[in-house]
């Protein structure tokens, strides 16, 4: 029992984090066509600049909205000063900025604020004793916050103008531009919530872990749960990372060692012999 | 001899006299490669800021022979050919008389060959195993080799057991993150527990990217260890300690790690004599440096703590013992020579008397354990005896 009770909450924990992570991942890949390789370093980025707001600040509630704030801020300059200027460009030069982009993240983060391990106070340390094991509250409120912001984000996209207009312009940005749609003011909306997405993912990891650059190693992990899901799917990418979750924590449990990346990147490979679309997504047509 | 010849004999000594005078360096010039970007970093800043610690208090304090240290400074950006780079140009400046620092195992394997082939001689805290045994001309290790350090480990338990904090027959867990240096501290571990009786109940490891390390809990807590063998980073304390929280391991299981956590801040997260860590480098609460360390880090605006800093304070005092030795006149080879026989107890910094041998080119004679008590790093029991392996 205490087993099935650790390795559950563990199971929790990582599909939560995986799932916020990936929902700002699709929201890029739905509303601007960019598969980006950034996400995972911009969940350490907005950790960190959480743990600086509560060191700053104090208390829990407020350094969060200034970091939500913060990062969102962050990902419309992100747009404006970088990706607008790759409007029009191909899809493939899109993603290797985002891969570079990575890497300049990762600099700034430790030239900023060093390679050391930055601790979020929880606002929660309520835990559910059973037997020898326990699981924390604050897995709880991880998955409500996921539920809400998946919701938000489905009826942002699928009920609302905007949310239409962002999937035109992943589906033709030509198009969109001729038939009148704010191009660039949509694309940096979507990076301001990806961007903030992913700082709310790092805040939520920081239960587990101290958060450090090698938490960017997140997003090794949940892109493939997203591709294995499907990119373009909100559902798609929570059954995705949920699935890895499982995957990951019972074949590390049954095979030891890092049996569980492999195990994973595999299922990966075969989804994407299979299924390219992967588990929920859709097929999506291109023009020649 | 007549007057013109004898005028001529005193002009020519003369000449060659103020040329030695001009041509004598006024500061030892000593190169530095840090990862100071990238992976190696974790421990490449620190030990950097415990070698800038150590020499700004040498410097303040009036030198070496009356004579400064200049150190230059190469970031080997966490890449063995960046620092091989950096080794090829810091070899080339003739005024400097040793490479110190290479705190990757990765950036030390590429700039050995070079050193050993150009005999500039290297202190470095990261000498891969097969850099040490045998013993190369000019690479030197400034730390306690990776399997030492697990020996060392497995026979501080004893102490625990004499404490009374372990059974007599202990049942040990091991758990370490996958990489080469943690192989060998593991073969250290095994080996020794062997040797001395105990049980390995549990041998696990876990990937650096992955961060969940639940599952490798759960099957350590599944066999209720008395005592832990845990190689983790600085930065992994927070993980650690939930997660055997959440696994049901009590956090006051004894903890023996590695050096790199022989830190406040690292061991200040576990309860009062819970995780040990080894340590060459006798810096902490009680010791005779203790004041002067901390002046020397205030000094350059960093906090004396972590296994790394010590390591770059350390290695700067191995140079500092060398230059005593080698003298206002020391060059390249007199200090590869010096820094060969060197025997000297660092003003106190080591454990033990700290010398390097025609046999081994790791110095230490003597490992001390630290832990937190009431939120300071104190040692624990007498200095282990080790003999580098």
């Amino acid at each position: 029992m205490d087993v099935v009770v650790t390795l559950g909450s563990s199971v929790l924990l990582l599909a939560s984090v995986y799932g916020l992570v990936n929902i700002g991942f699709v929201l890029l890949y739905r509303t601007t066509g960019v598969p980006s390789f950034v996400q995972g370093h911009l969940v350490m980025l907005g950790g960190i600049i959480m743990a600086t707001a509560q060191q700053l600040l104090g208390g829990y509630l407020l350094p969060l909205l200034v970091t939500i704030a913060l990062t969102a801020i962050l990902g419309w300059l992100l747009y404006q000063a970088l990706m607008r200027f790759l409007s029009g460009s191909e899809e493939f030069i899109k993603a290797i900025v985002t891969f570079f982009l990575a890497t300049v993240v990762a600099e700034i983060t430790i030239l900023g604020w060093g390679q050391g391990g930055h601790h979020i106070a929880q606002p929660i340390s309520e835990r559910f004793d059973v037997g020898r094991a326990h699981i924390s509250a604050m897995i709880f409120v991880t998955l409500a916050v996921l539920s809400v912001l998946v919701v938000l984000l489905y009826l942002i996209l699928e009920r609302t103008i905007t949310g239409i207009r962002m999937q035109a312009m992943a589906e033709n940005e030509s198009l969109s531009i001729y038939s009148g749609i704010s191009v660039h003011r949509l694309s940096a909306l979507a990076w301001a919530g990806a961007v903030a997405l992913a700082a709310v993912a790092g805040i939520s990891y920081s239960q587990q872990v101290d958060i450090d650059p090698s938490v960017a190693d997140i997003g090794l992990a949940a892109l493939p749960a997203a591709v294995f899901g499907g990119l373009n799917s909100i559902p798609g990418t929570l059954v995705g990372g949920l699935c890895f979750a499982i995957l990951q924590t019972g074949v590390n449990y049954y095979l030891g060692g890092t049996t569980g990346f492999l195990a994973i990147y595999a299922a990966t490979l075969v989804m994407l012999i299979l299924r390219p679309q992967g588990l929920l997504g859709s097929v999506t047509g291109q023009r020649i | 001899m007549g007057i013109v010849q004898r005028t001529s004999i005193v002009a020519v000594a003369c000449v060659i006299l103020a040329t030695q005078v001009w041509a004598a360096d006024p500061e030892y010039k000593l190169g530095a490669i840090a990862a100071l970007v990238g992976v190696g970093s974790y421990t490449g800043r620190p030990m950097m800021d415990g070698m800038n610690a150590a020499i700004a208090g040498i410097n303040a304090r009036g030198g070496i022979n009356g004579k400064k240290i200049n150190l230059v400074i190469r970031d080997d950006q966490s890449t063995g050919n960046v620092a091989l780079a950096n080794a090829r140009e810091l070899i080339a400046d003739k005024q400097i008389l040793s490479i110190i620092g290479v705190n990757s195992s990765l950036s030390a394997a590429a700039v050995g060959p070079l050193v050993e082939s150009t005999q500039m001689p290297m202190i470095s805290d990261a000498v891969p195993q097969n850099l040490l045994n045998p013993p190369r001309t000019g690479i030197f290790m400034a730390n306690v080799s990776f399997a030492t350090q697990g020996i060392a480990g497995v026979q501080f338990i004893k102490s625990l057991i004499e404490a009374g904090k372990a059974p007599s027959s202990p049942k040990v867990a091991i758990l370490r993150y996958d990489s080469p240096a943690t192989q060998s501290w593991h073969e250290g571990v095994v080996n020794e527990a062997k040797a001395l009786g105990f049980t390995v109940v549990a041998d696990e490891v876990y990937a650096l990217t992955g961060s969940d390390i639940s599952p490798q809990v759960v099957r350590i807590a599944n066999a209720r260890p008395d005592v832990m063998m845990t190689y983790s980073l600085l930065t992994q304390g927070s993980l650690l300690k939930s997660t055997f929280a959440a696994a049901g391991i009590p956090i006051t299981t004894p903890q023996i790690g590695y050096n790199f956590v022989a830190s406040k801040a690292f061991l200040g997260q576990f309860p009062d004599n819970a995780f040990f860590a080894p340590t060459g480098w006798n810096g902490g609460k009680g010791s005779p440096l203790e004041a002067q360390i901390a002046e020397d880090a205030k000094r350059v605006n960093v906090t004396a703590d972590g296994g790394s800093f010590f390591e770059g304070y350390g290695i700067v005092l191995v140079a500092k013992a060398v230059l005593d030795k080698c003298g206002a006149d020391c060059n390249r080879a007199t200090f590869l020579k010096t820094l060969d026989n060197l025997t000297s107890d660092l003003g106190g910094f080591a454990f033990g008397t700290f010398n390097y041998t025609s046999n081994y080119h790791s110095g230490f004679t003597k490992l001390g354990f630290v832990t937190v008590e009431k939120g300071e790093l104190v040692q624990v029991g007498p200095a282990i005896a080790v003999e580098q392996k």
